[in-house]
């Protein structure tokens, strides 16, 4: 007994012995990131990363409320920091020059690749991310049109913080199936897949104009030239690196070809040629993309299903008939799939990027196959034949059935 | 000579102790083993290679000891092989023991790696080794009572991760089977197989089992259970984490650090790591003891828990010792270790058994 | 006499062996009464010497030949009327009534002891040792010249609590009697509901100067002979001056002195004892306490109520579980806070981090060292509400609140949510409901922030495992102490986290080794009627 209990108490003295070193870090004592961008510079001709933060002001913030309270407009709750260094984690360390705290980057959900250095190739920072015990695989990645800093500079307009704003951009996309959002894993996951190529979502600045003034993505948000983030279109890789961009009909087409399209609006001409007069609201869509080997032939067929409502009708004539519907649904399939042709024709033919992964396919389906042609797949990958087949439903009809007229 | 009083049923000390002591190391380094060597195939070495090898080895431990019911592998190799037996038994020692110093070092690493790069490493060793020491002079009951209560939530935690982690699967990622053959099935899975075999230790149990109708059965079990737990670890981080699971060290963490509930519980991996230092104080508690049993019984001493201290020390010496890197760790993992492992898990049992036979030495028990 | 003496000095002298203390029980019955009543009147009187509550009165006994009496007792432990006409007056006045007898100084005793003494329960002893022992606890103690023997005659009375509702184990639904400190109360208390010959009462004798009856219960047939037998021996083997309370006996029969968890449990209520019972456990009960003991204990009994039997079973089911997240809230909640803060700010969400930074922005200690200030305030408030007389004690509750309150945050001192995790900690301790079970939880609570401060949530695996192992060696009276869930036990699971309603749980605990495990008749799960008429008869009534 007398023994055991000098045991433990010796046991606890070094217990106490040990607290206050180490792995602890207190709360407060953390700069917390909260969205980070990396981008490659040249400075005397050297190559050089430059590694941007948003770091909160957590008293700010927590003294507004939770989150909640707008801005008192006393003081930014974020301070926007950078650095240079040789690797990006020397330049993440250069920050301690400037950081009353220690960087804490384990709450960063949200990664920024500069342009310059996606063109250079991901692969450098995608090592930098995975070896990181602090980032986690279910971070999102974008890639900046233009400097990744740029963007981290940006106001968010209805968060307290840029990261908030983004985040909540990119887990509304489903609603308009417009953009590609894509996680560091399976980020990582198509650069190292044969016969794959890697997609990511691009992020940009827009500014907001005087009226008439044409602005990215459709938009029409009027102003005095204040910026904001918008994510739209596709940043395009080949083998890790930035080849281009798509377009954000061009990313809809995309999505619907790999079947990551959820929810839309295409906008149909059903009973005129030149007008838009009905919107066709998908709910669900699924695609599967089959390959065929004929002898030495490769082809693919992507059959698209997609179900959907009638949103919108703008002609008088009645629509609520089986006939017309038909119509319709035809008409969408022949949309749907003159987007994905179109995004097709840009990722085989401009590209050169197997951003669907019909090698991949391949690759499953016929292993045999595969391995002989793996070395040539990029020479054969842009004349490939791919068949696009849609078959669109139109399930429901809103609240009404015709259009009411008016007299 | 008794030294272990204690008396376990077959079900906390075959079923359930090889669960935790296999499970709870291999579950986070033989996802990463096998698929780096056999890619996306991972899933067929740990469920039908190594199961098979398992049910051998298990056969093997189960042949022997009806032979020699009362005696543990050290005691009964003495029997066998007459003074070279001796050695074999020193030779099975060491072995437990450096397999024990592996573990240790090898958890130590993990925590280093994934949680606190700034702490020494010896803390983690000594406190691990503290628990074990512990357990393992409280006796083979007490290591079986704590691992019965901890075995409900070490599997649910498992299987937690496996549930939550379902939304993100891709199970197409396990396309194309067997792409390069059976050859690097076979070679991945020299790893699991050695996990397997670590069954070896109920060996050291045996005799202290008080119904010996299920000992069979359950150890059978076990290895089917194990294979099954091993198969869904490497079927959900290939099918979660796809290409990039080879390059992983500690794939099924990070299937675990994927997991978002609602996008409010998210970054849950430190309940997961909690439950693991539980599963790996069982294994260590678990080889601590029979090192120390079978030295006790190797020595003829009448207790065997004076040796529970000297041993304590080589073990956290040797453990801190072991390995410069976690590289040379993970690089003796996967190439040496499963050879070696080999000769004690089957290898000598059934250089043992054939000699049993031929001598015609032990009891002939009825087939079970 | 000598051996009395003796035995008190040695008490004083602290030189009490074993084999020299039997010794000495043996020699001090040798003391035998004298046919002679100044002799043994005078030996008591020495005996009493100084002893001023002791009472006695010498009387002559109303015959030819007048014979000397003598009646001894304490006062205030008999009941004076009941002894005024049961026992003085039927010797002193009545000696008429008898009939063809002739009384004198060789038949006296018996006379007196077979048709005088309308006391219901008369015994005769022999020797002094008894005497003084029966004096000792209440009962007249009669005298007749002439016989080596003396009468105890049993008119015992203390001044004694009325059966109550128990303190320290209300119930909502359930019985509310509670047990007193009389031992004889108690036993009729458990008694009453096990109405069987087979309910075994065994006194024992402990205490070499308090001689407090200390009963071992147990329904014969039901309990492991093996347990009774151990719990009889360890009483036997207590060498004590004084047992005041019961927790003196606990402390000597326990398995693990040293251990943090109780390992006998305490109950005030017959009715959860009477349930112990049924259960095949040993109940232990000691005079002058409420409290008494159960054995052999298991670690989930400590999260159990007797309301749990008394519920219906769903709901007891949910209580039990939601108890077993509060004992785990009560010991881990402030280390789990900590580690979280210290080591692991990625579990948190976003929001939360940024609020809890925030709020510690303006506190200067260490997460650490605020939480362990803080357990410590609540462990003050708690001390302090216990022990203060209930007008002060809310005194106490309105400055305890100020300073674990808003004050404490306002004055930068401490974060609101350490506050939230201090009063969560303290809620949950006090759904534990016996309290020698959250002593165990609030204690360990300490050196489990330590580890949380030291290795985060490893240091607290660490803590639990160590708890885990230390919970898995002890034994209560042979029974592991965490079962039926390790080892596990289906059976016994019935009723654990769960309750099974009664009809579905057959079986007495199966690890206590019982002789007559079986409790019910399988099969008597309720349903509607199978009778047909019947059904139709309650169809058509509504």
């Amino acid at each position: 007994m007398g023994k055991r209990f000098v045991t433990i108490l010796i046991i606890v003295f070094i217990l106490f012995s040990f607290t206050g070193c180490w792995s602890r870090r207190e709360i407060e004592k953390l700069a917390m990131a909260t969205i980070i961008g990396t981008d490659k510079v040249t400075i005397d001709g050297q190559d050089k990363w430059l590694i941007s933060a948003n770091m909160i002001k957590p008293r700010d913030l927590a003294s507004q409320g939770p989150l909640g309270g707008n801005g008192s407009g006393s003081d930014k709750p974020t301070v926007l920091v950078s650095s240079i260094g040789a690797t990006a984690w020397e330049a993440g360390r250069n920050l301690a020059a400037r950081l009353p705290r220690r960087e804490y980057i384990s709450h960063a959900n949200i990664f920024v690749i500069g342009e310059r250095l996606a063109r250079d190739g991901v692969d450098q920072i995608i090592d930098v991310i995975l070896r990181s015990k602090d980032i986690r695989l279910n971070t999102w990645v974008l890639v900046a049109k233009g400097q990744a800093l740029d963007i981290l500079e940006t106001e968010p307009e209805f968060e307290e913080l840029l990261s908030q704003e983004v985040m909540g951009i990119v887990q509304n996309q489903p609603v308009a199936s417009k953009v590609f959002t894509i996680d560091i894993k399976r980020f990582a996951n198509q650069l190292i897949t044969p016969g794959q190529d890697a997609v990511a979502s691009c992020i940009e600045i827009f500014e907001r104009k005087e009226e008439g003034q044409s602005q990215p993505g459709n938009s029409s948000d009027k102003g005095n030239g204040q910026k904001a983030v918008r994510l739209g279109g596709t940043a395009v890789f080949r083998k890790g690196k930035l080849a281009g961009w798509l377009n954000d009909e061009e990313t809809k087409g995309y999505l619907y070809g790999i079947g990551r399209a959820r929810q839309g609006i295409i906008s149909l001409s059903v009973h005129e040629l030149d007008k838009k007069d009905v919107a066709f609201a998908m709910t669900r869509a699924s695609s599967r993309i089959v390959p065929r080997v004929e002898g030495d032939e490769i082809s693919f067929i992507i059959d698209i299903k997609a179900e959907g409502d009638l949103q919108q009708h703008d002609d008088t004539r009645p629509i609520a008939r089986p006939d017309v519907i038909k119509a319709v649904e035809q008409k969408a399939a022949h949309e749907i799939k003159a987007l994905v042709e179109n995004a097709l024709n840009k990722a085989q033919n401009e590209f050169e990027a197997d951003i669907f992964g019909f090698g991949n396919r391949l690759h499953k389906r016929y292993p045999q196959f595969w391995k002989q042609i793996q070395q040539d797949w990029r020479e054969i990958y842009p004349d490939i034949k791919v068949t696009v087949n849609v078959e669109a439903k139109v399930r429901r009809t809103g609240m009404i059935t015709d259009t009411p007229a008016v007299n | 000579m008794v030294l272990e009083k204690g008396k376990v049923s077959s079900r906390q000390g075959v079923l359930l102790l090889t669960f935790t002591v296999v499970v709870s190391t291999a579950v986070l380094t033989v996802p990463a083993i096998t698929a780096a060597a056999a890619g996306r195939d991972g899933w067929i070495c740990t469920l039908v290679v190594a199961t098979v090898y398992g049910l051998l080895t298990a056969l093997v431990i189960i042949k022997l000891w009806q032979r020699f019911p009362n005696k543990t592998i050290i005691e009964y190799s003495q029997i066998i092989a007459g003074p070279l037996g001796k050695v074999v038994g020193a030779a099975y020692i060491l072995w437990f023991i450096h397999i024990n110093s592996v573990v240790v070092r090898e958890f130590g690493d993990f925590i280093l790696t994934s949680f606190m790069p700034e702490t020494p490493l010896i803390a983690f060793n000594i406190i691990l080794l503290f628990l074990g020491a512990w357990a393992t002079k409280s006796g083979l009951e007490v290591i079986c009572r704590a691992n019965e209560f901890i075995f409900p939530l070490f599997t649910l935690s498992i299987a937690g991760v496996f549930l939550l982690a379902m939304q993100e699967a891709d199970f197409s990622n396990l396309l194309p089977v067997m792409e390069n053959g059976i050859k690097p099935i076979l070679r991945g899975s020299w790893a699991p197989m050695a996990w397997r075999g670590e069954i070896i230790v109920v060996s050291m149990l045996l005799p202290y089992v008080d119904d010996s109708d299920n000992v069979g059965k359950y150890l059978a079990y076990s290895v089917i259970i194990i294979g099954i737990i091993l198969t869904f670890a490497t079927v959900f981080t290939t099918a979660v984490i796809g290409e990039l699971t080879k390059y992983l060290t500690f794939p099924f963490f990070e299937l675990a650090r994927c997991i978002t509930i609602g996008r409010f519980i998210e970054r849950v991996e430190a309940l997961v790591l909690v439950m693991w230092v539980a599963g790996v104080t069982i294994k260590v508690a678990t080889f601590f003891y029979i090192a120390s049993l079978g030295t006790g019984q190797l020595l003829g001493l009448s207790d065997y828990r004076p040796v529970v201290l000297p041993l304590g020390l080589l073990l956290g010496v040797w453990s801190l010792e072991l390995f410069e890197s976690s590289i040379q760790s993970i690089q003796w993992l996967t190439e040496v270790f499963s050879f070696y492992a080999f000769v004690f898990e089957l290898g000598i049992p059934l250089v043992l058994l054939i000699i049993a036979v031929l001598t015609k030495k032990g009891g002939q028990q009825k087939s079970g | 006499m000598f051996g009395f003496i003796n035995k008190i000095k040695n008490i004083f002298s602290r030189q009490i062996s074993e084999n020299e203390d039997i010794k000495i029980e043996k020699s001090s019955e040798n003391v035998l009464l004298s046919s002679n009543l100044d002799e043994n009147i005078k030996y008591l009187r020495s005996v009493f010497d100084r002893c001023n509550d002791v009472a006695m009165r010498s009387f002559q006994i109303n015959a030819e030949e007048p014979i000397d009496g003598f009646l001894i007792y304490i006062d205030g432990m008999i009941d004076e009327k009941l002894t005024a006409t049961n026992v003085l007056r039927s010797l002193q006045l009545n000696p008429a009534i008898l009939k063809g007898q002739e009384i004198n100084r060789s038949n006296a005793f018996n006379i007196i002891k077979d048709s005088f003494l309308s006391t219901t329960e008369v015994h005769i002893v022999n020797d002094m040792t008894k005497v003084v022992e029966n004096i000792l606890s209440g009962q007249a103690v009669l005298l007749i010249e002439g016989t080596p023997q003396a009468i105890v005659s049993s008119v015992r009375q203390m001044e004694d609590r009325s059966v109550e509702e128990p303190q320290s184990e209300p119930l909502v639904r359930g019985p509310r009697d509670g047990f007193v400190e009389s031992l004889r109360t108690n036993t009729t208390l458990i008694r009453r509901r096990l109405k069987t010959s087979r309910l075994k009462m065994e006194i024992f004798k402990v205490g070499t100067l308090s001689q407090t009856d200390v009963a071992v219960i147990y329904i014969d047939g039901i309990a492991n002979d093996k347990i009774v037998d151990e719990v009889k021996r360890r009483i036997k083997r207590i060498e004590i001056d004084g047992v005041l309370e019961s927790s003196y006996l606990e402390e000597f029969i326990e398995d693990d002195p040293s251990s943090i968890f109780p390992q006998v449990n305490t109950t005030e209520r017959p009715d959860r004892m009477c349930a112990c019972l049924l259960e095949g456990r040993v109940g232990i009960l000691v005079d002058n306490t409420p409290i008494c003991l159960i054995v052999p204990a298991t670690f989930l009994q400590f999260l159990q109520s007797p309301e749990d039997y008394y519920n219906r079973f769903p709901y007891a089911t949910f209580t039990r579980i939601l108890r077993f997240v509060t004992m785990n809230i009560a010991l881990l909640l402030p280390s789990a806070y900590i580690a979280v803060l210290t080591f692991h700010q990625e579990m948190l969400p976003t929001p939360l981090l940024i609020s809890i930074a925030g709020q510690r922005e303006g506190v200067p200690f260490p997460a650490f060292l605020e939480a362990i200030m803080m357990e410590m305030v609540f462990e003050f408030l708690r001390e302090a509400g216990v022990r203060l007389p209930r007008p002060i004690g809310q005194a106490v509750s309105i400055v305890g609140a100020l300073v674990i309150g808003q004050a404490a945050v306002s004055a930068g001192l401490v974060t609101s949510a350490m506050v939230m995790v201090v009063s969560l900690t303290a809620i949950a301790s006090f759904t534990i409901p016996t309290i020698s079970g959250s002593y165990a939880v609030r204690i360990l609570r300490f050196p489990m922030m330590v580890l949380a401060a030291s290795f985060g949530l490893f240091g607290i695996m660490v803590g639990l495992m160590a708890i885990l192992i230390h919970v898995c060696t002890l034994r209560s009276f042979g029974v592991p102490y965490i079962t039926p869930l390790a080892p596990f036990s289906s059976s016994d699971f019935k009723d654990s986290f769960i309750r099974m309603p009664w009809w579905a749980m057959i079986r007495r605990p199966k690890f206590m080794g019982l002789q007559d495990s079986k409790r019910q008749k399988l099969g008597q799960k309720p349903g509607p009627s199978q009778n047909k008429k019947d059904d139709k008869g309650g169809k058509s009534g509504a």
